[in-house]
């Protein structure tokens, strides 16, 4: 048993980062440490052995899926003067306040981008700059197998894994509905700012003398929002920490009656950017053993996998209410 | 809400996927030749880190600017609090407040990319948390946030409340991703 235990540790441990970086396979990890359960398995060769090829075929598939963002011109180009920084995006500036100039009527000119984005940091370092060592190799393949394996339970940890190991760097789209749906801190933060911005409008609109609905283009600056383990598992382990911004309109309609409040409905479209990188510098002692991201980081810069830009746009918000 | 959990059987089957793509204990040396830790003391993911930050007896001016932010002209009284018991997610968090006439308040929500004022009619727990605020903002309240745009890791939120002059408070959070 402890023999088997042993095992699964040091699999598991070869390849893992735990700390805000941390994989579908840190999940396993922490399950493991959590609940022992890997102790009390049966390791059978053949099962593992054809999984992993149909993993690997996986990976490939996952990669070459996800090209939509090079179409949309998400990703940075090295010919074209206006790149943002590596991994950046481009886009348009946010209104102040989030709010563009309001028009007479219940419709705005659509197709707000979000402002520019630059990611937090710089990443493992460059990449492809070092020799992929056999340790390498078999950490990438370790780490593959693994995030097939979680591919059921968090699958969208897993298909960001599949995509990082991938090694194409590709920006690469994420459901942001998923994440509305299960994450209530995006949730709430969306929801306060609509409100917030609800309330400007009526502000501008009361201002400019309005006497029937008046609608403003939205496009706020960029937020952050942290998807914890228990808010979201499955986006946790995903990306954690996003960048958010709304994009859409609000319309702002005067009371029939003086003393009643104004009303407004927001439709908007949440974006979201991330970099997906292993640069935590987070550790995890195990026993005698020290895991860090530093394992899957280095992958980056062996060229075994790459660091990519993750992007999002949910379907469109709609919401209404009243302002006092 | 979705909250996934894995089963023993995906368990085990991580494991097995593992083990064999990674020839059994092939990988053990490798992990006992990582990095070596903070003797232990290494922030996980399961561990709130306390602050980090050497920067607690630095000046509200000094502790702005770590977020690209400059104290208005005019400001008076003028204080920092650096957090601590900070989520897993934060390397560094700082309160400032400040007092301001109401005019310089908003140019400060239009400066370093704040992206200008709203008013404040809704607040999420996290703001509340970072401003060191409690419960509904006065009316009359305006507030501004974003990530600092050259470096989106500083996360910045600032809540005016209705005088003039007025109380400016400022959230700074450094998150780790």
């Amino acid at each position: 048993m402890a023999l088997v235990a042993g095992v699964c540790v040091a699999a598991i441990v070869g390849v893992v980062g735990v700390g805000p970086v941390t994989s579908a396979i840190g999940c396993a990890w922490q399950q493991v440490t959590g609940g022992g359960s890997c102790t009390t398995s049966s390791i059978t060769g053949p099962v593992g052995a054809s999984a992993d090829d149909g993993d690997r075929r996986d990976a490939e598939r996952d990669t070459r899926g996800n090209r939509r963002d090079d179409a949309r011109g998400d990703r940075p180009s090295d010919e074209d003067p206006g790149t943002p920084p590596e991994g950046g995006t481009e886009g348009s500036d946010a209104y102040p306040g989030g709010l563009g100039p309001g028009v007479p009527g219940t419709t705005v000119p659509g197709g707000q981008q979000p402002p520019p984005w630059t990611p937090p940091d710089q990443g493992a370092g460059p990449y492809a700059g070092e020799d992929p060592s056999i340790r390498d190799r078999a950490t990438l393949a370790a780490a593959e197998a693994a995030a097939n394996a979680l591919s059921g339970t968090w699958p969208d940890a897993a298909r960001n894994l599949l995509h990082f190991l991938g090694n194409s760097g590709e920006t690469y789209e994420q459901d942001v509905d998923s994440m509305l749906e299960s994450s209530s801190a995006l949730t709430e933060a969306v929801d306060a700012q609509q409100l917030n911005l609800a309330a400007l409008a009526v502000e501008q609109a009361r201002a400019a003398g309005a006497t029937g609905p008046m609608t403003f283009p939205v496009n706020t600056p960029w937020n952050g929002v942290y998807i914890t383990k228990d808010d979201s598992a499955n986006w946790f382990y995903a990306l954690g920490g996003i960048s958010y911004n709304q994009t859409g309109s609000v319309t702002v309609t005067p009371p029939a009656s003086p003393g009643e409040p104004w009303t407004y409905t927001t439709t908007t479209q949440v974006n979201i950017r991330d970099r997906y990188n292993w640069d935590g510098g987070k550790s995890t002692r195990i026993g005698p053993l020290t895991i860090t991201d530093e394992q899957l980081a280095r992958l980056h810069r062996v060229g075994l996998a790459q660091e990519f830009t993750a992007v999002g746009t949910s379907s469109t918000q709609n919401s209404s209410g009243e302002v006092p | 809400m979705t909250r996934l959990r894995p089963g023993p059987a995906l368990v085990v089957a991580t494991c097995v996927a593992l083990t064999l793509a990674t020839g059994a204990c092939g990988l053990s040396d490798d992990a006992a030749g990582a990095r070596p830790d903070a003797a232990g003391s290494t922030p996980t993911s399961e561990s709130p880190s306390a602050s980090r930050s050497s920067s607690a007896a630095d000046s509200p001016e000094a502790v702005l600017g770590l977020a690209g932010l400059q104290l208005p002209p005019g400001a008076g009284g003028a204080q920092v609090e650096t957090r601590t018991g900070l989520p897993e997610n934060v390397e560094e968090a700082y309160r400032v407040t400040f007092v301001v006439d109401r005019g310089a308040a908003l140019g400060f929500c239009a400066s370093g990319g704040l992206g200008g004022d709203l008013p404040a009619v809704a607040l999420t727990a996290d703001q509340t948390e970072a401003l060191g605020v409690e419960g509904t903002p006065a009316q009359g309240s305006r507030i501004c946030a974003s990530q600092w745009p050259e470096n989106p890791a500083w996360q910045r939120t600032v809540l005016i409340e209705p005088d003039d002059p007025t109380t400016v408070h400022v959230g700074l959070e450094r998150w780790s991703r």
